[in-house]
């Protein structure tokens, strides 16, 4: 389990991800402009391959980002981050502490916490099975190689509809703490 | 659809929009293979770009920012003075094709470009809390005063931003819609949004041309094709009004080719003629009656009727017409309960008529009209207004005049266009066309067709300078000002010019005042204040006007519209302004003597 982070510092890495790397214009791009390519639609001057294994080591750092930004939420945006400040602040320890518990648990449910860091991971998962199935096809391909050309069109597809999941998954998270 | 014939994009989006000097634009490209656009904005022809082979649209990417290509250590700033020149150059620039739809993102991330920022993604900034408060979005700002200066331009969001967030700020600045970038359905959602609200000329080009208003009937005409209710179709004779409501058939999506169209030639018609028409009759209905007929309503079963002159139509037919409407039943003359017919027909009606005008005199029922247009109506421009079109218009019909009368092809000269252009063409294309038929049959052998081989009914009347488009206002005021302008007094009776001068002169005064207060009242403070010189500078355009100035036009603009005291003193702008103006200009003197400095206040105003 890693340290508690801010909601500030939480909410910038959930736009980091959710707007700007796991997006059309970034990572998700990337996958649907690689099937375009093995589609046909769409013809640029870089392999097939090659494209793959950009997305591949892509994809192992981006996943990490993804992982911690699961595994924050539940500390980084719970509402009894208002205890921490002013005027709550100012009710006795014990008190904050029992009133900390029973937001932090109201939240917990009435937001469905725990199921939306549950489906984010299921389809975490399902993205990392979808990717070493399409590695495991092409780990024995060449760049440039006419077998590259097999790369099946169903299996990026396939893996563009989990990065989507995945993408909806972590945008249902909360962007900002609401306390009203 | 051709390339030439696709939908121009102006994609306006800091990511997207940035340039860099020693690669091309990695995320413009998974966007453009992603949503299927071709990329033709003219910043990477050093690139090689890659292919889309069946793009939905061309797109130009605009960053909205300067620089548009940073590098480390550069600060990115907004910049709304690029985003109005852009649009600009392209929708008020004749000889180019207008934007068909403008793509809008919302958070625009300002700031210095950092080691950092850089890594994650070139060029770009890690950008500031405010640029990703919903309220503070730039794209907002862009929005507003795209609205404002081009009031028809339509613009989409496309954002990967929440809907919910801006729900209510983007629809108040006049978006149409928005996509988020990331659905997994965005490339038909973005196909969705073309059809219903890019200006886009018609890819069969049987309807010729490309000004914004007819791309804004035709925009209309998509839209009604989208449902199955009544339309109808208003527009000055000769406007073609039949081929909107075919091409409205031919957008209906998924049935184009089955769905039947018929189309009733109602001028010549009366009595128990149209109503036999329109419903049938059984034999021995009437005199010449001698077998069954079916009428064209059954025969437009499952598709769409299209009925010219609706206005034309006799009271009998408007009952009968009526009960079709409500019960889908349709009942031939002289028939019996048994020979009445159910049947599904979607209603294109047309009229050039003051329909709302006959229903006052008692001369078209109103539930009638109300039934007739409850899928929406379509205005179709005349001539007059769509200047753009007179060229590809004059080259069709003399190629079709000169195809029929097996006459030599020519040349259509810019002077022979030029003069088409100047003259109003009060029949419209119907006339346009007669009048090029006649110069082909009166010419056969020509090389060239010339302004004088043009002959038209009666002296051209020269229209306005039109410095800008001509087409239906782009802008309010512009029209306001457009009018006043070609205002023709030379062709009014004594009557009607006698003793207008005082009213003519108070009239336009008072006009002065009321935008005088309107731009006063935009540069009041909330609590009320109100500082001349910045909304003197506003209004006139003049960013260095000084404040002594300003309080002089002030005084000059009150004066002319000789407001009484009563008038200004219930109006606290005005009574305000004027107030101010006395005092600054007496303070202004006593201090800056002719220099016209400004004074304190207002300094501190601007």
């Amino acid at each position: 389990m890693h340290g508690r982070q801010t909601s500030e510092q939480w909410s910038r890495n959930r736009s980091a991800i959710s707007h700007d790397w796991l997006s059309a214009k970034h990572f998700i791009g990337r996958v649907s402009r690689l099937l375009r390519a093995v589609e046909g639609s769409v013809e640029g001057s870089e392999s097939e391959l090659s494209q793959i294994q950009k997305l591949r080591s892509e994809w192992f750092q981006g996943r990490h980002a993804i992982e911690d930004l699961i595994n924050g939420l539940e500390l980084a945006m719970s509402p009894n981050a208002a205890l921490d400040r002013y005027p709550l602040r100012l009710l006795p320890n014990e008190r904050r502490e029992w009133i900390g518990k029973l937001i932090h648990r109201l939240w917990l449910r009435r937001c469905h916490v725990f199921e939306l860091m549950v489906e984010a991971r299921v389809q975490l998962k399902a993205a990392d099975d979808e990717f070493s199935g399409i590695l495991a096809t092409t780990n024995n391909l060449s760049i440039g190689s006419e077998s590259e050309r097999d790369l099946s069109a169903s299996r990026l597809s396939a893996l563009l509809a989990t990065m989507h999941r995945l993408h909806s998954a972590v945008a249902r998270f909360p962007a900002r703490i609401k306390t009203t | 659809m051709t390339l030439s014939s696709l939908p121009k994009l102006l994609v306006i989006d800091d990511v997207l929009g940035r340039r860099h000097s020693d690669r091309p634009n990695e995320e413009r490209a998974n966007i453009c293979a992603h949503f299927l656009l071709r990329d033709v904005t003219d910043d990477e022809k050093t690139w090689p770009r890659q292919t889309v082979r069946q793009p939905i649209a061309e797109a130009v990417f605009h960053r909205g920012q300067s620089p548009i290509c940073s590098r480390v250590g550069d600060l990115v700033e907004n910049d709304i003075d690029s985003v109005l020149q852009t649009v600009s150059d392209r929708w008020r620039d004749e000889s180019k094709t207008p934007w068909s739809l403008v793509l809008l993102d919302l958070s625009f991330y300002t700031g210095q470009v950092t080691s950092e920022s850089d890594a994650k993604l070139k060029g770009m900034p890690e950008g500031s809390l405010a640029d990703r408060e919903p309220l503070d979005y730039f794209g907002l700002r862009i929005l507003e005063r795209l609205h404002f200066e081009f009031p028809d331009l339509p613009i989409v969001i496309l954002s990967s931003r929440s809907r919910a967030e801006v729900a209510l700020q983007f629809a108040t600045h006049g978006a149409l819609g928005f996509i988020g970038s990331d659905a997994e359905d965005g490339p038909k959602v973005l196909a969705e949004a073309i059809d219903r609200h890019a200006l886009i000329p018609d890819p069969q080009d049987a309807i010729i041309g490309h000004s914004r208003p007819l791309m804004r009937a035709l925009r209309a005409a998509r839209q009604c094709a989208l449902n199955n209710q009544n339309l109808l179709i208003r527009g000055e004779s000769g406007t073609g009004k039949e081929l909107i409501a075919e091409y409205v058939n031919r957008m209906r999506k998924g049935s184009a080719d089955s769905r039947p169209f018929a189309v009733v030639n109602s001028g010549a018609l009366t009595g128990d003629l149209y109503y036999s028409e329109l419903f049938g009759h059984c034999k021995g209905a009437f005199t010449d009656a001698k077998s069954n007929r079916i009428g064209m309503i059954e025969q437009a079963n499952g598709g769409d009727l299209f009925l010219d002159e609706v206005a034309n139509m006799p009271p009998t037919v408007q009952n009968g017409l009526l009960r079709v409407l409500e019960e889908g039943i349709v009942m031939p003359l002289g028939g019996q309960a048994g020979d009445s017919m159910k049947v599904e027909v979607r209603f294109v009606t047309a009229t050039h008529a003051n329909l709302e005008l006959m229903i006052a005199e008692g001369a078209f029922r109103e539930d009638l009209y109300e039934r007739l247009h409850r899928g929406g109506m379509i205005f179709v421009p005349p001539l007059r207004e769509r200047h753009r079109d007179l060229p590809a218009l004059t080259e069709y019909f003399v190629r079709m005049a000169e195809a029929e009368m097996g006459a030599r092809r020519r040349v259509v000269t810019a002077e022979a266009v030029t003069k088409c252009q100047e003259y109003d063409w009060p029949r419209n294309v119907r006339q346009l066309q007669n009048c090029m038929y006649q110069a082909v049959s009166t010419f056969p052998d020509l090389e060239y067709l010339l302004a004088k081989h043009i002959s038209l009914p009666q002296p051209s009347v020269r229209r306005s300078r039109v410095p800008e488009d001509p087409s239906v206002p782009a802008h309010p005021l512009t029209e306001i000002i457009r009018r006043l302008q070609d205002a023709d007094f030379d062709t009014m009776s004594d009557e009607e010019l006698r003793g207008r001068l005082p009213q003519l002169e108070e009239t336009t005064a008072r006009l002065v005042v009321r935008y005088l207060r309107a731009g006063l009242a935009r540069h009041r403070q909330p609590d009320g204040r109100l500082f001349l010189q910045p909304a003197l500078q506003f209004m006139t355009g003049n960013p260095t006007l000084a404040a002594t100035a300003a309080y002089d036009i002030v005084k000059r603009l009150v004066k002319r519209a000789h407001l009484d005291a009563a008038t200004l003193a219930s109006d606290e702008v005005l009574k305000q302004a004027c107030e101010k103006s006395e005092k600054g200009r007496v303070r202004g003197k006593a201090t800056t003597g002719k220099s016209g400095t400004p004074g304190r206040r207002d300094r501190r105003g601007a």
